[in-house]
């Protein structure tokens, strides 16, 4: 793979980019007959001058081309405006809640992936046994019943009628989030740096995956305090397991046949044949191999991180990024729901591009165009 | 092709048995197999006879869950030291395989693993038996892909396995096989996937290296071409059993199994008029799990008894090292002594 | 694999050994624990004075926040008839409604002045003729313009003749107006410590008339005032007001809040300003904190200068207001004692479940009220409608009248309530209001229902039943009607298709969606046949006349007026009863606006369903109920006690 294509991808992607922001200006007001409609709630219908003076004020008069040109040019400085629900930046109500929910689903996942690569892998070793059968039924299970439904009766049994968890938010009532942003936006940056660093050293493409999450990580237990990490920690304990019940499923489902696809194949008899020991097949080449599918998975669930889910997060009250689209939508806040929309879209291109990248290097028969 | 005496691998009442849903597939049934040291033995036989997993079983390979095997011994000869390898543990077959007994396979573009360099997987199995560092192996590594005819391996070295021809592929296996100048080389049908030129190649490379390490070479092989090339002694298989043995002058020249017989004649000669008719065996291998009663060859034998129906003959001396398994050699054959269970 | 299994374990373990002292050194006393905490599903999502998405946001606004009358209504009439005394042990005479037209005390902030001046006394309004400067100033601010007459965008129509203008005009800009003056209590201050006094009031109402943009929904009122000035050292403030309304008049005192000049003169576009993070206001509480839509936290003020008034029992210190969007949490936190009250409107058939099944949460209790929320039948009768009076061959007000005569709202106040619910008249007036419509004796008028005479009419007017039962429209053509509802009325529709097939009509359930209110507003294409629809009594006005069936000075129908009815009898009368500025009077004439609206069978009641409240008294008693109000509202704060 080499510069060009990189090179290529990237610019790519910012075509791409260019296309959802523009797209992003058009649909809407294709969809919504007036998009000053917000602003001028409230005002009777026969105050006309006082409708255009409104309309002026925020820039709705102006050909639509001109809008465009401006809405461009705050998008470049981060300016995506001020929502009408929260009367503030739409960039501060945003950023304020997606760490919240990525909280639940960077936990959620890490344990998952962990867990599913534990459990598939026993579970192909030891096909027919009780692991491997609890493995199938489990997956059918939890394909069948609905993650909210979970969410409820967990709730109702370990919250409420054993006292073990609490059932809302993500803090104890009545306290906030203390972080100390210039430390964690520090070693989030020299995280960032050491992946560069340590990519170009070892040139294993996996860095590019772990070493950004262990940053992060690092980052936020350096930043908050540790009570108030313990007290978060408290509080996701029983979201998180709602959400890993059922990812563990999949991940380990994955693993599982592609273990099983791979072991089958010829050059682990290859392996066993030098004499290499069972831990040396297993990792360097059985999983090796069968893992390279569930990197494709993880990169294409990227964007869902930052997403959060709608339902969880009305059940456990937890502070999330989910409803936030709900809302914007159904109260028609205009910017908050522009911003929301370029956001997942933003995420979504990003992970494909690094998901590719990151695939090419992990399989050499992917050709890179 | 010399005998210098000296036994490197023998193996006796090798046997090999799947457990499968629909019952006992019993793949190799009491196989014997002596190899002396640089010589090349074949193990022929058609597709589904169980020769593959005769080699798979010596090396112990086999996965043991569905596998179960037994033998009597295999006894495995290095140098001074003769190792049973039936009772081996796996942590001293982990230190026979590849470096004492190497094996490479069919396919060679399924048998190299795809995310790995060729280079590498070589290095894999040098640093594993010889504990080198990087370094080092990779300069043996080099070494190896010169010395199996790859051309430019310093730029190799960093090809991945679709990057390479079928052939290219089979010298890098060839190689990885002889990094650590085992003693015994199992091939399984080394040559079948590839074309004919390559073919003659890859062949001609193997005999060299038998020369130059006097290794033993067992070829396991459904192409009678390339026995006559190539082999010193040949077994031949069918159903799991040996049906005859014996040096590839005696086998080729003058067979006695009818089996051998239909093998050999149904080689096609170049020479041959388009007029004269294809010579088949008839009918086809049978399913393993339903062997037919007594002889199993016996429902394609042009010379079938009632005594071929009834039991399967024991495998006997011709004379000479020769052995064959066929009641029409058997003197008194009407007689209810000897057979094999 | 043995590796990673190790490390799973291992860190298993940890995370089993953690939890337990995680939980122990996390499990902080929640803060607040002596709060009143109030659950609610929508939490206040800014602290903007005006700008109020959720329904908590009035209440929060309440609360910081005064108004000039102050935001408490009079305690009403609750079960029992009981007597109330006033914290200082003052018993408390309800007011003649008769002679208090405002139907409101003077508030917390202590300003008299809402009623006509007695004779003698100092605050109150009375009449006076506007100075021909002032007047031609209203025109003007109202761009009430001789000669040119206004079109849609802006555009000239056509020119008018004095004549014509001074008629315009004076229906918009009366001659005589009404001064109203209010005294302030002093001691009165904002809770950051500075003095409150009228130029805060004169701040405010001109801020909001300057800023019409940004709290448009009360400055249309403030189009009608003119001047306000402080006289007195600051405690009198006088209004001039060019509208007779008493609707307007009432929206003025108790729906704006007074914001601090101190503050405020820094933010001079509210539109533009971010949220403000320390609002400062009058009000008894202060914020405390504010987790963004999930909790609100406010305090009582130390300095607030009415405390003692304020409270009966001991004072509530805090306040929390915290989210809960599922239901089923919330009734079980609430059984728990971890929220003393939820917010909103019960749902009849969750209140109907735990009013029969006790234990299934013991300590919940239930205040069912009657409430001003009218649910009702809106039949297309404008001209882009089907069933105007000229439609069907001059029949269309038959077909509608046969359907009124058929709902029976008894059964759906028994099926779909579960008894929460009470029946309403054509006239659209709850049976509690001062002005609703009575029979010849005086009771409360109800709705006819007589499933005979509804097909009797039918038959008469041609609608013949064919083969298959249903009837059919006089030319023949097979009728079908749509009603359009959104999910949660299905229910209610299946009831309502089920009573008109009696009178052999056949009625289709139609989903609305998200554009369900842009298919109904009349401007957008009046899509629908009939729609439920909800019609809301506030006490500031008679909102479901003018809105309803009015039209602006334009001539284009009003704002909810969905079916575009241009019915010129109804709108002189609402207009006529608008203007009344003598309650009683008014009463009278909004009950001739009912007697026509009701024989226009335009929209049709259905039922208005009882407000029920779901309350503890684990950690609060005292609770009142009041009619038209949740049971948590401005006198259950005042009465409110811990429970021991």
């Amino acid at each position: 793979m080499n510069t060009r294509y990189v090179v290529k991808r990237i610019l790519y992607s910012f075509l791409i980019l260019f296309i959802v922001i523009t797209l992003n200006f058009f649909l809407p007001r294709l969809v919504f007959e007036d998009p000053a409609e917000p602003f001028l709630r409230g005002i009777p219908d026969d105050e006309f001058m006082l409708r255009n003076a409104v309309r002026k004020e925020f820039g709705f008069d102006k050909p639509v081309w001109v809008q465009f040109l401006v809405y461009l040019k705050k998008f470049v400085t981060f300016d995506f405006g001020t929502s009408y629900i929260y009367k503030q930046p739409v960039f501060k109500v945003m950023f304020d809640r997606i760490p919240w929910s990525m909280v639940l689903s960077v936990a959620g996942m890490l344990i998952s992936i962990v867990a599913g690569i534990v459990w598939g892998a026993t579970a192909s070793t030891k096909r027919g046994k009780a692991v491997d059968n609890a493995l199938l039924n489990y997956a059918t299970i939890t394909t069948a019943i609905p993650s909210f439904w979970v969410a409820l009766v967990f709730v109702m049994l370990f919250a409420f009628a054993v006292p073990i968890f609490p059932y809302r938010g993500a803090m104890t009532d009545g306290y906030s989030l203390s972080i100390n942003k210039a430390v964690f936006f520090g070693v989030a940056a020299g995280a960032v740096a050491l992946t560069v660093v340590l990519y170009k050293l070892l040139k294993k493409p996996l860095i590019v995956f772990v070493t950004p999450l262990a940053g992060l990580i690092a980052a936020v237990f350096a930043a908050v305090p540790a009570s108030d990490i313990a007290d978060i920690a408290y509080h996701a304990a029983l979201p998180l397991i709602v959400i890993c019940l059922g990812s563990i499923v999949s991940y380990a489902l994955m693993v599982r046949n592609s273990m099983i696809a791979v072991v089958n194949e010829d050059y682990i008899l290859t392996a066993r044949a030098k004499g290499l020991d069972k831990t040396r097949v297993l990792y360097g080449h059985t999983m090796r191999n069968a893992l390279l599918p569930m990197v494709t998975s993880i990169g294409m669930s990227l964007a869902g991180i930052f997403g959060g889910s709608v339902l969880l997060e009305k059940i456990f009250t937890w502070p999330g990024m989910g409803t936030l689209l709900l809302e914007a939508q159904n109260i028609g806040d205009f910017q908050l729901a522009q911003a929301i929309m370029f956001f997942y879209s933003f995420i979504t291109i990003f992970a494909n591009l690094l998901t590719d990248f990151v695939y090419h290097k992990l399989d050499p028969r992917i050709k890179a165009e | 092709m010399s005998r210098d005496g000296g036994i490197t691998l023998c193996a006796a009442g090798l046997k090999a048995m799947f457990v499968t849903e629909a019952g006992f597939l019993k793949a190799v049934e009491g196989v014997d197999i002596t190899i002396r040291k640089g010589e090349c033995a074949a193990l022929v036989g058609e597709s589904g006879c169980g020769k593959s997993v005769t080699g798979l079983a010596l090396m112990r390979l086999l996965q043991t869950p569905p596998a179960l095997y037994t033998a009597q011994k295999i006894l495995f000869f290095d140098g001074e030291r003769a190792t049973d390898l039936q009772t081996a543990t796996e942590a001293e077959m982990l230190n026979v395989r590849g470096r004492k007994i190497s094996m490479i396979f069919q396919d060679p573009s399924a048998a190299l693993n795809p995310v790995m360099t060729v280079g590498r997987q070589i290095d894999e199995i040098i640093i594993r038996h010889y504990g080198l560092n990087k370094k080092e192996a990779r300069s043996r590594t080099v070494g190896l892909l010169r010395s199996v005819g790859v051309p430019d391996p310093e730029r190799r070295y960093f090809s991945f396995p679709h990057e390479m021809s079928g052939g290219l592929k089979q010298r890098v296996l060839i190689a990885i096989a002889t990094a650590c100048r085992p003693a015994l080389m199992i091939a399984d049908e080394p040559t079948t996937a590839l074309d004919v030129t390559i073919q003659a190649q890859i062949l001609r490379l193997l005999r060299d290296l038998q020369r130059e390490n006097n290794m033993a070479l067992l070829l396991i092989t459904h192409d009678l071409g390339v026995v006559s090339h190539m082999a010193d002694s040949v077994y031949v298989m069918y159903l799991g059993k040996i049906m005859e043995e014996g040096t590839t002058a005696e086998i080729i020249g003058a067979p006695l199994h009818p089996y051998t017989q239909g093998l050999i004649k149904a080689v096609p000669s170049l020479d041959d008029d388009s007029a004269v008719p294809l010579q088949q065996i008839p009918h086809n291998v049978p399913n393993p799990m339903k062997k037919p009663s007594g002889c199993s060859f016996h429902p394609r034998c042009a010379f079938c008894t009632g005594l071929c129906r009834a039991k399967m003959p024991p495998l006997i001396e011709y004379g000479g090292g020769r052995k064959v398994r066929c009641w029409r050699y058997i003197p008194d054959s009407s007689a209810n002594g000897g057979g094999d269970d | 694999m043995k590796k990673l299994k190790a490390i799973l374990f291992s860190l298993a373990a940890l995370f089993a050994a953690a939890l337990p002292a995680g939980a122990l050194s996390a499990c902080r006393k929640p803060q607040y624990a002596d709060a009143l905490k109030i659950g609610a599903l929508d939490v206040p999502k800014t602290l903007m004075p005006y700008d109020s998405i959720a329904g908590t946001s009035t209440l929060v606004a309440g609360m910081l926040y005064d108004t000039l009358l102050g935001s408490q209504s009079e305690p009403a009439d609750y079960a029992g008839g009981e007597d109330y005394y006033f914290p200082d042990g003052e018993k408390y005479v309800p007011l003649d409604k008769k002679e208090n037209p405002y139907m409101f005390t003077d508030g917390l902030v202590k300003v008299e002045g809402a009623y006509q001046k007695k004779d003698g006394g100092k605050y109150g309004w009375e009449r006076y003729a506007a100075d021909p400067d002032e007047r031609r100033a209203m025109l003007q601010r109202k761009e009430i313009r001789k000669g040119v007459r206004l079109g849609p965008k802006g555009e000239e129509v056509f020119s008018e003749t004095d004549a014509e203008f001074e008629a315009r005009a004076e229906l918009a800009v009366p001659k005589t107006w009404l001064k109203y003056t209010f005294g302030l209590v002093e001691g009165n201050t904002w809770n950051d410590g500075e003095v409150f006094n009228a130029d805060d009031i004169k701040f405010t109402f001109d801020y909001i008339v300057k800023n019409r943009g940004g709290v448009s929904a009360i400055s249309t009122f403030l189009t009608n005032y003119v001047k306000s000035y402080s006289l007195d050292g600051g405690n009198t403030f006088d209004m001039h007001l060019s509208s007779q309304k008493l609707s307007d008049i009432k929206t003025i005192c108790n729906s704006i809040l007074i914001l601090p000049e101190h503050i405020w003169k820094n933010y001079p576009n509210p539109m533009a300003v971010s949220n403000l993070d320390n609002p400062v206001g009058t009000g008894a509480y202060k914020l405390e904190q504010f987790n963004q839509s999930q909790s609100v936290v406010l305090k009582l003020r130390d300095d607030y200068a009415f405390k003692d008034k304020l409270f009966a029992k001991a004072p509530i210190e805090r306040i929390m207001i915290m989210r809960l969007e599922n239901i089923e949490i919330q009734l079980t936190s609430l059984n728990k004692g971890d929220i003393d009250v939820i917010w909103e409107s019960l749902e009849a058939s969750k209140a109907y479940l735990i009013g029969e099944k006790a234990d299934l949460y013991p300590n919940i209790k239930l205040s069912s009220v009657e409430y001003d929320f009218i649910t009702t039948l809106l039949i297309n009768a404008g001209d882009k409608g089907r069933f105007g009076d000229d439609k069907f061959g001059g029949n269309g007000r038959a077909l509608r009248q046969a359907v009124s005569l058929a709902v029976d709202q008894e059964r759906l106040i028994r099926d779909v309530l579960y008894g929460g619910g009470t029946a309403v008249n054509g006239g659209l007036v709850s049976p509690g209001q001062p002005h609703a419509l009575l029979d010849d004796r005086g009771d409360y008028l109800k709705k006819e229902f007589n499933i005979d005479r509804a097909n009797a009419i039918l038959d008469g007017a041609g609608f013949n039943k064919d083969g298959s039962g249903y009837r059919r429209a006089p030319d023949g053509s097979e009728l079908t009607i749509d009603i359009l509802a959104g999910i949660y009325s299905q229910r209610l529709v299946q009831a309502l298709v089920e009573d008109f097939e009696k009178i052999g009509l056949r009625f289709e359930y139609r989903q609305g969606d998200g554009q369900t209110s842009q298919n109904v507003k009349y401007e957008k294409g009046a899509n629908f046949d009939a729609y439920i629809n909800s019609v809301v009594y506030a006490s500031d006005r008679l909102l479901m006349f003018d809105a309803r069936y009015g039209v602006y000075e334009n001539g284009s129908p009003r704002l909810f007026n969905y079916s575009g009815i241009k019915d010129e009898t109804l709108i002189d009368l609402i207009f006529d009863m608008d203007y009344e500025t003598g309650i009683e009077e008014q009463y009278e004439k909004a009950r001739a606006v009912q007697r026509y609206l009701e024989q226009l069978y335009l929209e049709i009641p259905l039922y208005s369903p009882n407000y029920i409240s779901a309350y503890t008294e684990k950690n609060f008693k005292g609770w009142i109920k009041m009619t038209s109000n949740g049971i948590y509202n401005g006198a259950s704060l005042r009465f409110l006690e811990k429970t021991a």
